[in-house]
Formats: structure tokens, C-alpha cells, sequence
């Protein structure tokens, strides 16, 4: 088990300790959660842009980057993530640790005495993390200022005077173009647009992204405005992952503590904790609420993406049981997807499904001939229908096990999945002092699943295709055929 | 069996080796701490190898052979071994450059059964006329999933128009018209040509006893009878001109946002060995990242004049017979920003590349090189292709710490010219 300490540095505010000796490298994350909200979400993916600008102390990319070398090759990350119904504004830092660091640097010096000449003297590889949690904290409370963007120096660290406008007006511009070229990735934005679809008016519709007519209207103010409140009041959550020891950790804790400063128990900000995400509500059978969504874009391939409502999200206790579930049906290439479509049939190339454990969602999704959609839909019904009626062998569910219980444990491996596991759990309303997650898998039984295969219910079905041959959408009522060409070049 | 244990320490555990038979390069990573062990085997066989003569016959395949190989190796009588692997609970895979085909898997059980299999798929194949079939067209829909990518054609491109003749012109997986002329006959003179141990690596990686690795390797290359003498091979390559072959490629997509690659056509390495292919590979991205990376002015106006994004990234891809440096990403105007990097490189020549420059990328990259070790599956899969390129990456501090700023700014001086240069660009289609 990977244990988790947690040390609360302020109201609302949580240092998250996984110590990793197995580990070379270092990492950090802090995280600003908030509700995903159409009023806020382009706001919360604009905010990390600008931050990774610059701050007071290094005051452009370039000089960043510069400190960033210095810290031997330290990296920061700059993103904004949906995490159920919520939204994740997020800066991560990773560097080498001390062990490794020092080992390479010793053989340097034995075999190439001469390496580095005229070189400045490196920061000691102990301080490298600490480095990196001022540089964070600096990056959210003392941002790049208008005016010679280093700000005055004496500027407090609330950072009264604002954010660079430059920067803004350079980031809204950066955001937009990405935006407005989503649907060049076709897989993904297919991917996007059957959740868009099947949650509609739910907040898991909006992109992590936010949206493109939203941008115009943010000015520096009003995304400062932002930045201070989400200090103030959201939930913030930081993690350190690899080869601490408690001194690193109290030096750490100390150095993240300008992001906490505005926080004060009595407004609001000690009970900063969101409401868990939402369960997307299971349609109704019969009528089968079923949709079919048609998209024309100029591809070579058409996507097709079926989303399944589960009504089981993380903390139901049959979510152990979805998970195999999932693997049986598409999780793993010996399922049943991959199985008949790829192998037998020969209609894909990829095929896979994924849990959405926060929302209770099982999206399917392939790439496929559009005069394949039927057979492939044909398929994908009756892999469903075949499951929830119980039908899959014990050597199909042993199979299934093995391999679901090798990726939990292979999370161990991971900084990151150890990081974002955690923080899904805290979206769904829990805090782990541990990551096992083979554990819940162990006790699964093939009756479990037999149980949980009855609940998923196909929700939407959306395929994005040159159009030429439409089918007619074969039985569901509701079918949307149709729509704008919203993908097309 | 000739085992020769030789220990190189890595920053997390040592890599020890031995020459087993068939002449096969096998290499044990002893990364201790982690849950998963991994095993890659990787035959020097790839996209490029396309016009050979082995025993004396010449041939030449169509594009996209040595990709239509690497996925019929999972061909089995008992169905595609990705799901015999999937069943054990290991998660196995392959990939394909223009000269390396590699299959590999991690596992947290079923480690040593996983590694028979493994061993069992490379060196026999159990191709049959009817997989061959079945197999075309989920490569047919590969293929047109990798022809909705943008990012993919413009890289495609640039190679086009860096190369003349050389074979890493031709497409990885090929086109649907291609593959079509693919045989079983065809696919098993390919195996028997290059799946070879003689022209293998092989490594394993995670807490493991190198003997018991090897011994297990050894027997399965004998049993398999894939140790009997090699064909004599020869790989036939074009004399290829050292300017590139266009200034410009365009290609024409139904997307939004354009992108563009722009490429500096490098000597191949093909009279150099071991740590000096390593040295002038440290060489040319220690130049590239001073020019291209996050701490470049150049990098920064570009950036802020809203025609470079952020996803804006640079590579040297080299392999014996070719080599050249590219950078690019998305921009609001290929032709505008290729220009404006191509005028800023050359303002830039006048003063070079400066001892502070030099000596904090230096420094990143080393950094960077120590977080190569906590990935499994990255490192070994790294290995493997630096093994196969004739040089190694476990001395690569040494090197980096021997590269002098004369070399670095000879460099860039050299290979970061417009004589050089090719720019390939993807424009939305009208």
C-alpha cells in the first residue's frame, strides 16, 4: 500500500505526503478545485496559462525557464482538468532527487574532470523540491505584475497589483486557438461531443477547456479577480510524491504557505470542501431514452463513441464490480470488444471503453468504416446485451481479474496515478490515507458482476462521419440525425 | 552458452549483460522497488529496410511490410497473443521506427510465462494466409486513422522533402493500395531475412536475477532452432545527396488550425561508433535547445507574437544512415514563422552560442536523464533502441560532460543553415 499523511496547512488548505523512496525523481502538484460552472470554467483554464508566464522574481518565460535549468532540468506544468463535476486548476513541478542526482554528479566528476567548467555552482540536490514549492507558491500569489512585469518588489503577496496584461491578452489569444481547433483531434473530439451530448445540462458537458465566446469578455481584472478568490475560498489541495524525508516535508509545508495567507477560518474558506460530484442519472429503459447523434466532418475515418449510463459511481460499493465489468467488455484486449470487432470482424483497428467512475459513465469508443456502423453497433449492442444477461465464462472472469488487479497494483509505479487516484477520491467526497486500489478488486466475485452488468444502459450514441451514407438509426426513440456540420474543415 | 555478466551502474541498479546464442545482445536492468518487470525484444528491421539482398537475391518490398509483420508476430493458433498476454494479466505491445521493429510487455504476475511467449512469437512465427487477410484490414483502418492526423502528415512530409531517395521516405504503415500487395511468401522472407538473435537486443528490467533471465533465453532462442547461422544480409540503400531534396512540402487537410515542421538535413553518422554517436547526438539537442527551447529569446517573440504555441517542440532523429534535426508544432502561419525562425537562427549565428548557454542546458539535461529511470517500460524500450543504433545510454553523463562549446557552436553553425533546411507545412483545405 502506498500510505498517504495529511497535513492540513490552512483552512480548506491540505499538504497530501506520499513518501516514495522506489522513486529517483520528485514531484509536486497543487490543486484549486472548484465546481465546474459555464460561469467559471473558461476562466479556471485561462488562469494556469498566464500563471506559467512568469512571476515577480522571474518575470518571463525565458528567465523561467533559465531558473528552471539552474534547478537541473526541474520542469512546471501548467493545466486545467475536469475531475468529475468538478474543475482541477492545477501547476505541477518535478525535479530529480537528491539520491540520484548526487550519484550521476559523482561520476561525472570522476570520469570528465573538466565537465561544467565555467559553470555556476548547482543548488544543492536537496534544496531542488523546495525550490519548487516557493516556485509554485510564488506562481499562484505573486504573479507576473503590470508595468515591468516584475511588479515592485515590495508588492504584497496577496499581489495587489494585478495581473500583466500582455500576458492575458496573449494567453486569451493562445486558449482561443485551441479552442476553435478541438475538432482536429477527431478521436477526441468525438470522444468530447458524445459526453457533451449525453450530459447535457449537466456540468460534466462543459470542456475542460471552457468555452470560446466566454474568452472576449475576461479582462487582467476579472481574471485576478478569479485568482484571488480561488485562494481565498477553494479547496486546495497539494501533494508531494517520491523520496522525502519529514525535514523536506516541514521545509515544503513552509514554502506553500503564501497560498494559504488569504484564508481565514471564519469566511467561508474552513468548510471550502465541494459538494461530490454527481451521478449522471440513469435513463429510463422503456421508453428507452436512447439518442442517436450524427456529425459530418471530412474524414477518413468515421468515429463512432456510444456512452453507457451505469448509475455507479466511486464510493458505490458495486463500483469494484464495474471495473471488472468494464475490463470483460472492453478494458483490455482480450475482451469482448476487441475481441469481435478488431479479431473476428476486422472493423477496427482500435476499440476500447473506459470507466468514468465519477460520473457512473462507460464510454465506448472506435474508429471505423462508415459503411461498418451498423455491423459495429450491432456488435456493441449485443456485447452489452450479452453481458447483462450474465453470459461470460469463469475463464473470461479470471482472465479479467488478473489483469484488472496488475494495472491497480502497477499504479504503485506511477507518481502520477498515485496523485490523480488520490484526487478522485476527494472529488467524490472521501479522503484515502491509503492507495491500494487492488484491494476492492480482490473480493470482486463473478456474481458481483453478473449483478452490475444489469445497470448499464446505452445512453448515446454518436458517430462523426463524412455522411454520405447515413443509415437510418436503427430502433431508440429520440434519434437526433443530424446536426450541424461542426467539424467540418 | 557464452555468458559474459559485464556491470554498468546505472543511477537505479546496474544493467548487466551477456552474448547468448545466435549471437543474441541480451542485457538485465536490475531496478529494484517497483511492482511491475518488464521484457522487450527488438530485431533491427523497420520501415527504411525495403530494398535488400539476402543469400544473394535482391528484394524489394512495399510500404508498410515490416509494420504488417510486427502485427501478424501476435498471430497464434490460439488467436492474437495480445489477448494470450491480456489473460495472464500482462499488458504486451509493439511498435515500429523506420529501423527498429520491438515487441515488449509489463507484468506484475505471470512474468516468466509472459517471457516464453514473448520469446515463442519473435523468433517462430505462426503466420497463416487467412490472418494475413483478416489482418489487412485493421491495418487498412490504422492507416486511415494516422491519415485524419495532422501531426503525423506534416512529420511524413518533412521527410519527404528533406530525402531524395532514402527509404525514410516511405510511409511507416503504408497506404491502403500498399499493403495490399503484402504476402504471407513475403512476410515470412522478411522474418527469416531479419528476425534473427544475431541482429537482436533484448532486455529485461525490474527486480530480477539476471541468471535466471538468461538461462531461460538461451534455452528458448535454442529450442526455438533460431540460433542456426544467419542469412548474409545486405541492406541496399540509394546514394542520397547531402542538400535536401525541396525547400517546401505542402500538404492540403480539412482542419483548422495549420502546422508546420521545419528541418535541418544533418550527415548521417555512418563513420562514427559508440560513444561518438552518442557524443554528436548530445552535441546537436544541446544546440537545438539552446535555440528552440523555453529559454530561447527567438522562441519567446514567436510565442508572443501568437505564431508559436506552446506544444512547440524539437528533435534529432538519426539512425545510421540518416540524421536531421526538426522543429515545429501548430501556428496561425507556417510560412511566416519558418521564415522568422530561419532570419532569427541567422541573426543569431553572429554571436554563436555562449559558455552560460551551453552550460545550464547542460545541466537540464543531465537532470532530465536521471528521471528517465523511475519508467520501466521508457527506459528499457530507450536501451533497446540506442543498442540497436550502436551505441549505448547508461555512459551518457560522461559524454554529456565531455561535449565542448567549440563542438556545440560548430554545431549550430554548421547544421542550422537555409542550405540545410526544409519546411513541410499542413494549410487548412479550402
Amino acid at each position: 500500500m502506498q500510505p498517504v499523511a495529511r497535513r492540513e496547512f490552512a483552512p480548506g488548505a491540505d499538504l497530501y505526503i506520499l513518501p516514495a523512496p522506489r522513486f529517483g525523481a520528485l514531484h509536486l502538484l497543487v490543486a484549486f478545485r472548484q465546481v465546474l460552472d459555464p460561469e467559471r470554467v473558461t476562466r479556471g483554464a485561462l488562469l494556469p496559462r498566464v500563471l506559467r508566464r512568469g512571476t515577480r522574481t522571474w518575470p518571463d518565460l525565458p528567465s523561467l525557464a533559465r531558473h528552471l535549468d539552474g534547478l537541473y532540468g526541474a520542469s512546471v506544468g501548467a493545466a486545467a482538468a475536469k475531475m468529475g463535476d468538478h474543475q482541477t486548476v492545477e501547476l505541477t513541478y518535478s525535479c530529480p532527487g537528491p539520491g540520484v542526482l548526487k550519484e550521476v554528479l559523482a561520476r561525472r566528476a570522476a570520469t570528465a574532470p573538466s565537465a561544467g567548467r565555467g559553470a555556476p555552482d548547482g543548488p544543492s540536490p536537496e534544496g531542488l523540491l523546495v525550490h519548487g514549492a516557493e516556485l509554485l507558491a510564488e506562481m499562484f500569489s505573486r504573479p507576473a505584475g503590470p508595468g515591468g512585469r516584475g511588479g515592485s518588489p515590495e508588492a504584497p503577496p496577496g499581489g495587489e497589483e494585478g495581473l500583466d496584461e500582455d500576458y492575458v491578452r496573449e494567453e486569451k489569444a493562445g486558449l482561443g486557438r485551441d479552442l476553435r481547433a478541438l475538432a482536429d483531434d477527431r478521436t477526441s473530439w468525438a470522444h468530447h461531443r458524445c459526453v457533451e451530448e449525453m450530459c447535457s445540462g449537466e456540468p460534466y458537458a462543459l470542456h475542460s477547456l471552457g468555452r470560446l465566446p466566454d474568452l472576449e469578455d475576461i479582462t487582467g481584472e476579472s481574471l485576478d479577480a478569479f485568482r484571488r478568490e480561488l485562494l481565498a475560498r477553494s479547496p486546495l489541495s497539494a501533494y508531494v510524491v517520491g523520496p522525502v524525508d519529514d525535514r523536506t516535508v516541514d521545509r515544503v509545508s513552509e514554502a506553500l504557505l503564501p497560498l494559504a495567507a488569504g484564508r481565514r477560518a471564519d469566511d467561508g474558506a474552513g468548510s471550502a470542501s465541494l459538494p461530490a460530484s454527481a451521478c449522471h442519472p440513469l435513463p429510463s429503459r422503456e421508453p428507452s431514452r436512447e439518442r442517436e447523434v450524427h456529425e459530418e466532418a471530412d474524414v477518413e475515418q468515421a468515429r463512432l463513441v456510444v456512452g453507457l449510463a451505469t448509475g455507479t459511481t466511486l464510493t458505490d460499493p458495486a463500483h469494484p464490480a464495474q471495473v471488472l465489468y468494464n475490463g470483460l467488455l472492453g478494458g483490455f484486449v482480450h475482451g469482448r470488444l476487441f475481441r469481435r470487432m478488431r479479431e473476428e470482424a476486422g472493423l477496427a483497428y482500435y476499440v476500447w471503453s473506459r470507466v468514468v467512475a465519477l460520473k457512473g459513465l462507460i464510454i465506448i469508443s472506435c474508429g471505423i468504416r462508415e459503411e461498418d456502423y451498423g455491423r459495429a453497433l450491432d456488435i456493441i449492442r449485443r456485447e452489452v446485451d450479452s453481458l447483462a444477461r450474465g453470459r461470460f465464462s469463469d475463464r473470461e472472469f479470471g482472465a479479467t481479474r488478473n489483469s484488472a488487479l496488475a494495472v491497480a497494483r502497477a499504479r504503485l509505479d506511477s507518481p502520477s496515478a498515485l496523485v490523480y487516484g488520490h484526487l478522485e477520491h476527494l472529488a467524490a467526497g472521501q479522503v484515502p490515507d491509503g492507495i491500494a486500489p487492488w484491494r476492492e478488486l480482490e473480493g470482486v466475485t463473478a456474481a458481483d458482476v453478473r449483478d452490475f452488468a444489469r445497470r448499464p444502459v446505452i445512453d448515446t450514441v454518436y458517430l462523426l462521419a463524412r455522411g454520405r451514407r447515413r443509415r437510418r438509426p436503427p430502433g431508440g426513440g429520440g434519434s437526433r440525425a443530424g446536426g450541424p456540420c461542426r467539424a467540418a474543415g | 552458452m557464452a555468458l559474459v555478466p559485464e556491470g554498468l551502474a546505472g543511477p537505479q541498479g546496474e544493467f548487466v549483460a551477456a552474448r547468448l546464442p545466435g549471437g543474441l545482445d541480451a542485457w538485465v536492468w536490475r531496478r529494484r522497488g517497483l511492482q511491475n518487470r518488464c521484457a522487450a525484444l527488438a530485431v533491427r528491421f523497420g520501415a527504411m529496410d525495403a530494398l535488400f539482398e539476402v543469400d544473394g537475391r535482391e528484394l524489394e518490398v512495399p510500404d508498410g511490410t515490416a509494420h504488417f509483420l510486427e502485427h501478424k508476430v501476435f498471430e497464434t493458433e490460439k488467436g492474437s497473443a495480445l489477448a494470450l498476454f491480456s489473460r495472464m494479466g500482462v499488458r504486451a505491445n509493439a511498435f515500429i521506427s523506420y529501423a527498429v521493429t520491438a515487441y515488449h510487455f509489463t507484468a506484475t504476475e505471470n512474468f516468466w510465462p509472459a517471457l516464453r511467449l514473448l520469446l515463442g512469437l519473435v523468433f517462430t512465427p505462426r503466420l497463416t494466409a487467412e490472418g494475413v487477410e483478416a489482418e489487412r484490414r485493421v491495418i487498412a483502418q490504422e492507416i486511415r486513422m494516422y491519415e485524419d492526423d495532422p501531426a503525423a502528415k506534416v512529420i511524413e512530409n518533412l521527410h519527404r522533402a528533406l530525402y531524395a531517395r532514402h527509404p525514410v521516405r516511405r510511409r511507416i504503415a503504408g497506404t491502403v493500395e500498399s499493403i495490399s500487395r503484402i504476402t504471407l511468401e513475403l512476410l515470412l522472407d522478411c522474418h527469416r531475412t531479419f528476425y534473427h538473435p544475431s541482429n537482436a537486443v533484448f532486455v529485461a528490467a525490474g527486480d530480477l536475477d539476471p541468471d535466471r533471465v538468461f538461462a531461460e533465453v538461451a534455452a528458448l532462442v535454442e529450442d526455438s532452432g533460431a540460433a542456426a547461422p544467419p542469412p548474409a544480409v545486405r541492406r541496399l540503400l540509394p546514394p542520397e545527396p547531402s542538400s535536401p531534396a525541396a525547400s517546401r512540402v505542402e500538404a492540403r487537410m480539412p482542419v483548422k488550425r495549420p502546422w508546420f515542421q521545419l528541418g535541418f538535413k544533418d550527415r548521417p553518422p555512418d563513420d562514427l561508433r559508440g560513444e561518438a554517436l552518442l557524443r554528436r547526438e548530445a552535441a546537436v539537442s544541446l544546440a537545438a535547445e539552446v535555440v528552440f527551447g523555453l529559454t530561447s529569446p527567438l522562441r519567446d517573440r514567436l510565442y508572443r507574437e501568437g505564431l508559436l504555441d506552446e506544444g512547440f517542440s524539437h528533435r534529432y532523429a538519426w539512425d545510421r544512415s540518416f540524421a536531421h534535426l526538426s522543429a515545429g508544432g501548430t501556428t496561425e502561419d507556417p510560412d511566416r514563422v519558418s521564415e522568422l525562425l530561419l532570419e532569427g537562427i541567422s541573426e543569431w549565428r553572429q554571436k554563436g552560442i555562449s559558455r552560460r548557454e551551453l552550460e545550464s542546458k547542460r545541466r537540464k539535461t543531465l537532470g532530465e536523464y536521471t528521471g528517465l529511470f523511475d519508467s520501466l517500460e521508457g527506459m528499457s524500450t530507450l536501451f533497446l533502441l540506442y543498442r540497436l543504433k550502436g551505441t549505448g545510454l547508461v555512459s551518457y553523463p560522461e559524454v554529456l560532460g565531455r561535449v565542448s562549446l567549440e563542438e556545440v557552436d560548430e554545431t549550430f553553425r554548421g547544421l542550422m543553415v537555409p542550405e540545410r533546411a526544409s519546411v513541410s507545412v499542413v494549410v487548412p483545405a479550402l
